[in-house]
């Protein structure tokens, strides 16, 4: 009971409120009886109304009264109805404010249901007696109007749903509903402050409430739990119970996906904007400041430029607007616009996000892959013309360099000593000392003649034997009538003998280059032929000459033989063909991709080679791996001249017309899986380019890490 | 506080003094015919060896005394064979000299007649390329060279008429039977007395500190250290780069070397293999050609190099020289200081500069 009075504190405080007793609630009993006695007769009409008018929290017996009397007052159908209504109508008159129970009884007997239902019905219910409660009359339109204007009561006059009836409001309740209306507290004066008083657990007291005896199991250890804590641990132990893994599904989400919002999204994206035109500066002002005005000097180098190289605009002053000229390249200017805007690729590139640093191959550091030629250590002076070719000695104590001077200049090379000077009537094109250890040969190709020469700087007794061997096969028969060939062989005459010459081999075309086998008695010898050229391979010890190439395709840049296997190397312009020479036969073809290769070496593993390129490239073949290059080296900023292999150290060199050489560490493995290590480790320079031609021909020490260079400024360089 | 504590505490601080010398000066310029590519000076001579294949003897004022001609390429080094006249018999001087025409050739000067002569006594053939350095023993008795066909030769400097104690190989009794039979004074040729093969690459240069111990270096990059009596190598030093001089002093027991980049290096033959001493000296701008110690002063040396200068290095000091001198307006080839109070160097300007060094 207590608690229901509790609960029901807010009706009852409006109940009280409706009657003037603002009591508390909790002190006045007789009060809370009371309403909770009305609240258990009318519970069904409590909340009916409370459904009626949320804001109208009014007690209902309240209304009761009011109704009764209003409908009394206007309308009376049936007698029964009028006697009441009468009855009301005096009530209401007399206390409006004093309850009476009995009152109540013939209010709504239909329950707590909709009044649309008895729409068709002229009563409302029934009374204990079973007679029919009829329903309050409705007013009409007129009378509506009529109580409109006259009635001043009126304007608080509510209909009730529960009855059907209308009740006016009372000074209280309009109170209370405007109170409610500003959003105060329904009770006035009520202090929503007022101190907390904590009843139950605020004091501390000092003797247990009970002085029971604590049972034994309240203090032992539960033997249920720990029951249940071992299947517990049983159970996870077996893995039947796992930890509850947190679900991926995010709290929210959207239940049929991203919709058609993400394409949207992408199409915009996807959005290329067209190119912006570079925005005028101030040279393309028609009254440009003066520092933007070209000077005469720059006005003449603008003329001399080609049309498509120079700034397609001059800066010009105008002292007004008006005598700006119409602009020429207008019409040309707005079409090459309209090319750049509608030929532009619309497509957006895919950037990959990758540190930029790891794209750069993890390559060792040049200190570590030492020794290599660092510092021009001598020059070689005394050449007049621009020195095109050099070679060393195999012992590594000398080097031959043939000029356009026409001379071949032979040096020591540790002291930079020239030696020897051989004057030849044509400058030489090409030199090369025999690789074999018991000829102290030296080819040099100058014009249409290869001259062979003992260079006597060897062993002496080597150098006796290579001329009695000479001699000696002076006196066979000489097989060159057996071959037709275009090439003859000549003794030299006793002047040039004197001076070392003992062979000249005369071709009808002049010899671009000459090449010894490795063991040092064939000799192969570019010649330029009329329409493209050709490969003449000499034999010395026979003196015999062959033409085993009947017609290369394209023009033969360079010839190398192979270090150690009978394979034979012929060097195009875009392509080199190996040709085995035992078989005659042509076994591969190696793409290089270069626009004219402009020299080959050979690696002296002779599984590698390297092309140079007038395109400034540098090519790495692998013989082995394919026809492509392993590797392009791109460090010349002119066209590349030459390339060579050191014999020993894992180095190459490549030279080229900027005056540089490139020194690159060249590891090749005896492992056939591993790829070659090529790594960049030097540029040398010091050559000075003459007529845009830099170092025309490198070559390593046989057996140091240095390296010689002949360069178009006359001198060779010695690198250590 | 902490400097103070440490005033307060005697220490002994131990001051050494060095006498600072006075810079080399420029005593006498020799003019030659071509690039001077060796010397050597004793106490009363200097010998040079030109690339015009001549062998000259200068006295220290300047003077040209006389040259001897019979190589037939560039002399490449030469060596007086014993020091001083005085301390070999018969009053005359031997000195041998190296050259691209691959022989070895030993002349004596007589100094007893007014008119110095040399006298072509010997031809040591036997190497197959140019003959680079030449050394000669303690005992100067024996002379060894070294080529580029990377071998070293031991040869006799004895001269013939001297060696009648000797017992005599066959070869050589057949020698002397033919000098006998030709009955003049012509040049005889030599066999060396031992071969030493193990470089694989050019030798350049040689020094013979002991009696039996010969060191050779060239461009294989190591020293070698040769037992002559078994004519083994006995142990090898590796190094980074060519050697193109290597020169032992017999007061530290050191050896310098020039190698082929800008540094000296310092040696100790006696710590085993691999064992560089010290740190390079570093100063020089060209390859270092020649390096030389002091004869009298242990921790001095002298270097020569490709950029025309030679220094004076007192080797406590790695990083300066106490003297630069430019001696050349070339490369320097060549340089020398056996007399203690003479530099001498010779370059590719044909000219031999000698130094007064207190």
């Amino acid at each position: 009971m207590y608690k229901r009075q509790r609960s029901e504190a807010a009706v009852s405080t409006v109940g009280e409120d409706a009657k003037g007793a603002a009591d508390d609630l909790h002190i006045d009993p007789s009060t809370e009886i009371r309403v909770s006695e009305d609240e258990e007769n009318l519970s069904g009409e409590d909340s009916e109304f409370s459904e009626l008018s949320s804001e109208l929290d009014t007690e209902p017996e309240d209304l009761d009264p009011e109704d009764e009397g209003e409908s009394g007052e206007e309308v009376g159908s049936g007698e029964e109805d009028e006697d009441e209504s009468e009855r009301f109508a005096k009530s209401w008159l007399e206390a409006e404010e004093t309850d009476t129970s009995d009152e109540e009884e013939v209010r709504n007997t239909v329950g707590n249901i909709p009044l649309e239902w008895y729409d068709d019905y002229p009563h409302l219910g029934y009374d204990l007696d079973g007679k029919t409660i009829s329903k309050p009359a409705r007013r009409d339109e007129l009378e509506e109007y009529l109580a409109r204007m006259e009635d001043p009561a009126y304007w608080r006059t509510v209909r009730d749903k529960t009855t059907g009836r209308e009740v006016v409001l009372t000074q209280q309740q309009m109170e209370l509903v405007q109170r409610l209306q500003s959003s105060h507290f329904p009770e006035e004066g009520y202090d929503q402050y007022e101190p907390y008083v904590d009843f139950f657990s605020g004091e501390k007291m000092i003797h247990p409430l009970n002085d029971t005896v604590k049972p034994k199991s309240s203090f032992i250890p539960s033997r249920w739990e720990a029951k249940q804590v071992s299947r517990l641990v049983h159970a996870i132990k077996m893995g039947w119970l796992k930890p509850r893994t947190k679900s991926d599904r995010p709290k929210f989400y959207m239940l049929w996906g991203e919709g058609d919002k993400a394409e949207v999204g992408a199409r915009h994206r996807m959005h290329i904007p067209a190119p912006k035109p570079p925005l005028p500066g101030h040279s393309e002002s028609y009254n440009p400041p003066p520092e933007y005005l070209p000077t005469p000097s720059e006005v003449k180098q603008w003329e001399e430029e080609e049309e498509g190289e120079r700034a397609s605009f001059l800066p010009h002053k105008y002292c007004s607007l008006r005598e700006v000229p119409g602009y020429q390249r207008f019409i040309q200017e707005r079409f090459e616009r309209c090319l750049d805007l509608y030929l532009c690729p619309r497509q957006r590139k895919m950037r990959v996000q990758v540190d930029p640093d790891d794209l750069i191959p993890k390559l060792p550091k040049p200190r570590d892959l030492r020794p290599f030629p660092t510092n021009e250590t001598i020059v070689y002076e005394g050449h007049s013309g621009m020195v095109r070719c050099v070679d060393i000695e195999p012992l590594g104590q000398w080097v031959a360099s043939g000029s356009e001077d026409g001379s071949v200049r032979v040096w020591e090379i540790l002291t930079g000593r020239c030696v020897k000077t051989l004057s030849l009537p044509s400058p030489p094109h090409s030199l090369s000392f025999s690789p074999s250890p018991s000829f102290t040969l030296l080819a040099v190709a100058a014009g249409g003649v290869v001259y062979i020469m003992n260079h006597g700087m060897g062993d002496r007794l080597l150098v006796t034997s290579t001329d009695s061997r000479m001699s000696a096969t002076e006196t066979t028969p000489t097989a060159a009538e057996a071959t037709p060939t275009t090439t003859t062989w000549e003794e030299c005459t006793a002047a040039e003998k004197k001076l070392g010459f003992r062979l000249r081999i005369q071709h009808d075309m002049p010899v671009k280059e000459v090449v010894w086998h490795c063991k040092g008695d064939y000799l192969a010898a570019l010649v330029a032929e009329e329409s493209n050229t050709g490969v003449v391979i000499h034999q010395v010890s026979k003196r015999r000459s062959q033409k085993p190439f009947r017609s290369v395709k394209g023009v033969v840049q360079r010839i190398k033989f192979h270090p150690t296997r009978p394979l034979f190397f012929i060097a195009t312009q875009t392509m080199v063909k190996v040709y085995d020479l035992a078989k005659q036969e042509l076994v591969k073809k190696l793409q290089a991709g270069v626009k004219w290769i402009s020299s080959i070496d050979i690696h002296p593993g002779g599984d590698n080679l390297i092309l140079g390129g007038y395109d400034k490239r540098v090519c790495w073949f692998d013989l082995d791996l394919s026809s492509k290059p392993y590797r392009v080296i791109r460090q010349h900023k002119q066209a590349v001249r030459g390339v060579c292999y050191h014999p020993r150290y894992p180095l190459f060199a490549s030279c080229s017309d900027d005056g540089c050489i490139t020194i690159c560490h060249g590891m090749v493995y005896d492992d056939l899986m591993e790829n070659p290590l090529i790594v960049p480790v030097k540029v040398l320079r010091g050559h000075k380019p003459v007529n845009s031609l830099g170092v025309l021909e490198v070559v390593f020490h046989p057996h140091q890490p240095w390296l010689i260079s002949a360069g178009a400024d006359s001198t060779l360089r010695l690198y250590s | 506080v902490y400097s103070r504590l440490c005033v307060l505490q005697e220490a002994v601080i131990e001051i050494e003094v060095i006498e600072r010398n006075p810079p080399p000066r420029l005593a006498d310029v020799f003019d030659h015919k071509d690039w001077v590519s060796g010397v050597h000076i004793n106490t009363h001579y200097i010998l040079t060896g030109s690339y015009d294949s001549t062998v000259r003897i200068w006295t220290h004022d300047g003077q040209m005394k006389c040259s001897a001609e019979g190589h037939t390429s560039p002399v490449k080094d030469v060596v007086w064979i014993s020091s001083d006249a005085s301390s070999s018999d018969s009053g005359r001087v031997l000195f041998a000299s190296a050259s691209q025409d691959q022989n070895v050739h030993i002349w004596s000067l007589a100094e007893s007649t007014a008119e110095p002569q040399v006298e072509h006594l010997h031809t040591c053939k036997g190497h197959a390329r140019s003959v680079e350095s030449l050394a000669v023993n303690p005992s100067h008795d024996k002379l060894c060279s070294v080529s580029w066909d990377k071998m070293l030769k031991i040869w006799s400097a004895v001269p013939d008429d001297v060696m009648v104690d000797e017992v005599e190989s066959e070869d050589q009794i057949a020698l002397k039977r033919a000098k006998i039979n030709s009955n003049q004074r012509r040049a005889t040729t030599r066999t060396p007395l031992l071969t030493l093969q193990g470089h694989t690459q050019p030798v350049s240069t040689v020094v013979w500190p002991t009696g039996d111990e010969v060191l050779s270096a060239g461009m294989d990059h190591c020293i070698r250290i040769w037992d002559i009596v078994s004519g083994v190598n006995k142990s090898t030093l590796n190094g980074p780069k060519v050697f193109h001089c290597i020169h032992h002093s017999h007061l530290n027991s050191l050896v310098a070397s020039a190698n082929s980049d800008k540094l000296v290096r310092l040696w100790d033959t006696r710590a085993g293999e691999s064992s560089m001493v010290q740190s390079a000296l570093a100063s020089h701008q060209g390859w270092v050609i020649a390096v030389q110690w002091a004869p009298n002063r242990e921790h001095q040396l002298l270097s020569g190099s490709y950029d025309s200068s030679l220094k004076v290095w007192d080797i406590r000091s790695s990083k300066l020289p106490l003297f630069t001198i430019t001696a050349h307006e070339g490369k320097v080839l060549c340089l020398d200081w056996t007399f203690p109070q003479l530099l001498a160097s010779g370059g590719t300007d044909s000219k031999l500069r000698t130094f007064n060094f207190v």
